[in-house]
């Protein structure tokens, strides 16, 4: 791989990287946020990949996915907990460890 | 083997027994007393090992000796340095002999029993230890650590008026101690390796120049020799514990609120410590200080006697009575020791044994009476002695060789410190005289006490089921009995151990002296 | 030596097999004891057999006083021998006549013991080698009595009675312990034989005799006798009137190097005091046994006149002579008085009171031809103990007060004379009133005196006669009067020499005598004097004078230890606590504040900070973010 089209790569991984960490800090939404950090996750992928392309990496990269899949499920299946508990699923108005002004 | 660490095993037999007492669940409850037994019955099996290899005639100074440097650090050096000599020797055995009926006579304490048994365990292994030590440090150590076991046993496990009783004890020893802290200070400031080794210290080596005690050149404080103040502290701080009057007040109001078996105690072993301290500390170390103030030791030992006496005439309560006339017998001590005689010296080592002796049972003697009825009011009692025929014989027993009865244990002490005091050079001879009437005022609350409670016609004027002894007090009151004959008629059992060490001591006193 | 010992020993194992009997063969204690104490007898009895003037000391080391080795020793001298069999007879005939007396009492085994326990105290004081183990003795006889005394606990007097004897007692060994302490330091050794005179013996000397006066009442420590008599009466009869109180006289007698000018004066002033006032007491006293023992207080003043007046020998001649008498008299009294329990508490009155008796002749002849002998033997007629013994006190006091001429050696024979005829009176008028005279009493009711009682009595009696104390009826012969031969006596063969107006002086006492009894019948029998009881007591006087004081001042020091230490000790206590008060408002206010101050500084500045957090985790993200990137350009910077 040549060095533009790592640039290009590096490129893509940093908007996709600004676009995660957007939706992070402005959806009301855990689920939209857990999307935003999957996004920020495979920003950092692609970057490992610009990087270097040996089959260490390639391999690597497997490795995080299936973690970040894991990952993801186990977000998404607290996410559906919090939302029963709480009947909403805005990070906001869960606020039961905030002192009472 | 055993023989080599006999006086540690003595003195940690019962510290150990304590720990384990401790770490004992509660479902173990009844048989802490069993724990405590063992720990005397072993105890005296020890003593008897330690009576077979103590030879008096072998040689005068101190058998059994364990040494062992405890702190080296620059400068200061401090042993655990154990041993006995024909002076402390009767009072280990008396602390043993005493501990194991103290044990037996607390066989109904219910009241929290863990706490009870492991203090009394502690106070045991103290009592022995400061007996035992020879090193000013560890004498000091042991001295302190009777001091909170006896506050608790006071403070927890006694009467209504307890924590009067045990802060006012509390508080004295406490001054007291201070003031023996300071000395021992100076006394270490004064030797120029730091030592604390009673030995050592003795012989008079060691002596720094220019220091707070220097032996050559005085030093002056507030326009008096150093060395006198630091006699009069350990007269005042050994004198709270002796009880010396005027420092007496704490002893009626201790023994008043104490249990039985800690009144027992009280005044059988720890007032000998005090007594015992100031010899081996005071004289020791001080003796021209301590001749040079013979007649204020002899003026406040008749003081102790004939003001003791009085107060024992003037209570009304049965247990305070006896607690004055500790403080009238131990003035005994107390005259015995300013005389610098063999006799006098020799006389208040005996009179202290025997007093321990005496008290312990004119105590247990007041416990049945209060066991059955919870009243000391003597005047609410009245010819116990056709009710209780085998209590009132000991009564008997206790309260005669409490007056100096020849034949009982307490004649040989008194005549023998009367003898050595009128002999002295260092006491004028009225302090003796004077003294013979704590004779006639001893007769006078023993046989006025005697008259008012055990004959006349039978009335208890409170509550209480009255039958004689039962087994248990029987077994608590006979040995003592029989060892205050013993002592009475052969006193030479005893004084074959305490005659060479207190020749021995008036020997050297007399090369300091000279 | 063997003999001495086993004489000694067997009242201590009657009084040990007393005391250890079980209560069902209590009926063998007096059985036993007395069997013991016959066997004493006989070791006295081969003592005597084997001479005079055998002197035995022997001795084992006791226990070591400093360098000196005290020892348990024995001294058997002339002045022993007498003494120790007096004391064995008679405690004998008391054990005897005890099984009688005691039959009814429960605690008959522990009396019994306590006898058998004084018998052996006495002994032991008596065959003493030095003056410490003598004065264990003085004290455990002293002891005995004690135990005897209250012997029947529930009477409340005779628990009064016990406690005062064994304090005047006290008082008494209190200055005894003085005189050994002076003894130690001159002499330094207690042995009798070996103690050294010097200057300090007066001094000494005068300690021990008051010892003496408290053990043999002397004035003033005299009132527990007559309060003894509560005891049993056999007691009486051994303790308060044969041995113990005798003890005094003996103990100046054994230690006879204490009689220095002063100090006899000394005694002779205050026997003479104690002679008069006993006879004036036992005169108005109406209790059978407060007469006999005002009497025994007044004769045994009259031997420590004698001793101090230079008759010593007189005085140990009458101090057997009244032993035997006295014993006969309170033994008889004891007969009469038992016979009579029964009836008195019938009747309710009081069986020791002599108006409550009287005709006894005809009733108990035995008892009254005894008590006549004892009666003529204490009023001193020829051919009694009590005219030799007077005989040999009157004659050297006389001839010393002829040689100096003296004021106070012509008193010493003035009072001799007034209280022998005070003897005769108070004797008389005890006796008329007990045996002759109405019947106070129906005899039908009496309590027969069993034969156990009465031969101790009868043996008593013709032991008063003076064959036991000399052949020569008119004065010292062979017998006892021949005791230790020390610098004041004088052996019998010379008495004669000496004393060449012996025989005048005889007549003059005889005479005397007479007169007296003279006086007692037309004072008694026929002007029917009857002597009020005078309110002098000194017994008040004591009250008043020491034990009011004694009490008032324990109870003030008393007072003064509760109120006057501690209120020191509480103010001091006090002020520790307000000291303390005071630094704990410090501690509160100075030091807590300035520690509060920045604590408050804390929550404050926490309190603008916190609106910060406001618990939203997307601005923390994003200021999160912005800090990294400022980080990051501070790093790449």
């Amino acid at each position: 791989m040549d060095i533009s089209t790592s640039e290009t790569i590096l490129y893509l991984a940093a908007f996709l990287f600004c676009v995660g960490f957007t939706v992070v800090l402005t959806r009301r939404n855990l689920i939209m946020m857990l999307l935003g950090i999957e996004l920020m996750l495979n920003a950092a992928n692609l970057n490992l990949i610009a990087f270097g392309n040996s089959s260490e990496n390639q391999f690597f990269i497997l490795f995080i996915i299936l973690v970040a899949v894991c990952e993801a499920a186990v977000g998404i299946a607290l996410v559906l907990r919090v939302y029963h508990f709480y009947k909403t699923s805005s990070p906001d108005q869960i606020s039961d460890l905030k002192e009472r002004a | 083997m055993i023989s080599q660490h006999l006086l540690s095993y003595l003195i940690f037999t019962p510290v150990v027994a304590a720990l384990v007492l401790l770490a004992l669940p509660n479902s173990f409850k009844d048989y802490y007393k069993w724990i405590a037994l063992g720990v005397s019955g072993v105890q005296v099996l020890l003593l008897f090992i330690v009576f077979s290899s103590y030879n008096p005639g072998e040689f005068e100074g101190f058998h059994l000796l364990e040494e062992i440097t405890w702190i080296d650090l620059n400068g200061l050096k401090v042993e655990y340095l154990v041993g006995i000599d024909g002076i402390s020797l009767p009072l280990v055995a008396l602390s043993v002999i005493v501990l194991l009926i103290a044990v037996i006579s607390s066989w109904n304490v219910s009241d929290r029993p863990k706490g009870y048994f492991t203090l009394l365990l502690i106070l045991n292994g103290a009592v022995i230890g400061s007996f035992c030590a020879l090193d000013l440090l560890l004498f000091y150590l042991f001295f302190e650590f009777m001091l909170l076991p006896m506050y608790f046993l006071i403070g927890i496990w006694g009467g209504p008026r307890r924590e009067y009783a045990s802060i006012k004890f509390f508080l004295y020893t406490l001054l007291g101690s201070l003031l023996i802290l300071l000395v021992i200070i100076g006394v270490y400031m004064s030797s120029y390796n730091g030592t604390f080794d009673l030995l050592e210290l003795l012989s008079g080596e060691g002596n720094l120049a220019n220091s707070v005690f220097d032996r050559v050149t005085p030093r002056m404080i507030l326009g008096w020799p150093a060395r006198n103040w630091a006699f009069l502290f350990l007269l005042i701080g050994f004198g709270i514990k002796l009880p010396m009057v005027p420092l007496h007040t704490w002893l009626p109001d201790a023994h008043v609120e104490a249990s039985t078996p800690i009144s027992v105690v009280l005044a059988a072993l720890l007032l000998k410590v005090g007594a015992y301290g100031l010899f081996r500390v005071g004289y020791w170390l001080f003796p021209a200080e301590a001749a040079s103030m013979s007649t204020l030791v002899a003026f406040l030992g008749m003081l102790s006697i004939v003001y003791g006496a009085m107060n024992a005439l003037a209570s009304k309560d049965f247990k305070r009575m006896i607690a004055y006339s500790s403080v009238s017998h131990m003035g005994f001590v107390l005259l015995g020791l300013a005389s610098f005689t063999v006799e006098g010296l020799a006389g208040a080592m005996f009179q202290m044994t025997s007093h321990g002796i005496i008290s312990a049972m004119l105590f247990l003697i007041a416990g049945v009476l209060y066991d059955r009825t919870g009243d000391r009011t003597i005047a609410n009692y009245s010819g116990l002695a056709s009710k209780m025929p085998v209590y009132t014989s000991f009564v008997l027993v206790g309260f005669f060789a409490a007056l100096g009865l020849p034949g009982l244990s307490g004649f040989i002490g008194e005549i023998m410190v009367f003898l050595g005091a009128f002999r002295s050079d260092y006491i004028p001879g009225w302090i003796a005289v004077l003294s013979t009437a704590g004779l006639i005022f001893g007769a006078g609350y023993c046989l006025w006490t005697i008259q008012r409670m055990f004959f006349g016609p039978y009335a208890v004027r409170s509550e209480g089921l009255m039958q004689d002894l039962s087994m248990r007090e029987k077994i608590m009151l006979l040995p003592l009995a029989i060892l205050i004959l013993l002592l009475g008629i052969f006193p030479q059992l005893l004084l074959q151990y305490i005659n060479p060490a207190t020749n021995l001591m008036v020997k050297i006193f007399g090369d300091h002296l000279n | 030596m063997t003999f001495v010992l086993l004489a000694i020993a067997m009242p201590v194992i009657s009084c040990i097999l007393c005391l250890l009997i079980p209560k069902r063969f209590m009926w063998l204690a007096p059985i036993v004891s007395t069997l013991l104490m016959f066997v004493s007898v006989i070791a006295a009895a081969v003592l005597y057999a084997k001479g005079w003037h055998v002197e035995v000391t022997a001795g084992i080391p006791w226990f070591q006083a400093g360098t000196s080795v005290i020892e348990l020793n024995v001294f058997v001298d002339g002045l022993t021998l007498p003494m120790l069999s007096m004391v064995i007879l008679i405690s004998f005939l008391v054990h005897l006549y005890s099984v009688g007396f005691m039959a009814d009492d429960q605690h008959a085994g522990r009396y019994f013991a306590f006898l058998g326990f004084f018998t052996f105290s006495m002994l032991g004081l008596v065959v003493s080698g030095n003056l410490l183990l003598l004065f264990c003795f003085w004290e455990l006889v002293g002891f005995s009595s004690y135990l005897l005394i209250g012997h029947w606990r529930e009477r409340p007097l005779a628990g009064a009675a016990a406690t005062k004897a064994f304090i005047f007692n006290r008082i008494g060994d209190a200055l005894f312990v003085v005189g050994l302490m002076i003894t130690w330091q001159f002499s330094h050794t207690f042995n009798i034989p070996e103690i050294d005179n010097g200057g300090w013996i007066s001094v000494a000397g005068l300690c021990f005799f008051g010892g003496v006066i408290g053990k043999s009442a002397q004035f003033p420590l005299l009132t527990w006798l007559p309060d003894a008599m509560q005891g049993p009466t056999p007691v009486s009869a051994l303790i308060h009137a044969a041995t113990m109180v005798a003890a005094g006289v003996f103990l100046i007698l054994r230690i006879p190097f204490i009689l220095v000018p002063g100090t006899a004066t000394v005694m002779a002033v205050t026997g003479a005091i104690t002679a008069l006032y006993g006879g004036w007491k036992a005169l108005q006293e109406y209790d059978l046994k407060k007469i006999l023992a005002w009497s025994t207080i007044s004769q045994l003043g009259f031997m420590i006149l004698a001793i101090g007046a230079g008759s010593e020998q007189g005085a140990f001649t009458h101090l057997i002579a009244h032993a035997f008498f006295k014993a006969c008299l309170f033994l008889a009294a004891g007969a009469i008085i038992h016979s009579l329990y029964h009836v008195a508490k019938h009747n309710e009155f009081d069986p020791q009171d002599i108006r409550n008796m009287g005709g006894f002749y005809k009733v108990t002849p035995r008892l009254f031809i005894a008590t006549t002998l004892a009666i003529a033997a204490i009023c001193g007629l020829p051919l009694f103990s009590g005219f030799i013994s007077k005989e040999m006190i009157i004659v050297p006091m006389f001839r010393r007060a002829l040689e100096t001429g003296s004021f106070i050696s012509w008193t010493y024979v003035g009072v001799f004379f007034v209280s022998s005829m005070l003897t005769v009176l108070y004797s008389y008028r005890l006796y008329v009133n007990v045996f002759f005279g109405p019947r106070a009493t129906p005899y039908a009711d009496l309590t027969p005196v069993p034969p156990v009682m009465q031969w101790p009595v009868s043996l008593l009696a013709i032991l008063s006669l003076w064959i036991f104390f000399s052949w020569n009826a008119g004065g010292p012969g062979e017998w006892l009067a021949h005791f230790k031969a020390h610098p004041g006596n004088i052996s019998v063969a010379q008495w004669h020499v000496i004393f060449p107006r012996a025989t005048i002086i005889a007549w003059v006492s005889f005479g005397w005598t007479l007169l007296s009894i003279a006086l007692g019948w037309y004072l008694f029998t026929y002007r029917k004097t009857k002597p009020r009881e005078s309110q002098f007591d000194l017994d008040h006087v004591y009250d008043i004078a020491v034990l009011t004081p004694a009490l008032r001042a324990s109870d003030s020091l008393a007072k003064f230890d509760k109120q006057g230490i501690d209120t020191g000790l509480h103010l001091f206590a006090y002020s520790q606590v307000a000291i303390a008060k005071i630094a704990s408002y410090f501690d509160k206010f100075v030091v807590d504040g300035s520690v509060s101050a920045i604590a408050w500084i804390a929550r404050a500045s926490g309190n603008i900070l916190r609106h910060a957090g406001g618990g939203q985790v997307q601005s923390y993200l994003l200021w999160s973010a912005v800090t990294l990137i400022i980080f990051i350009f501070w790093i790449l910077k």
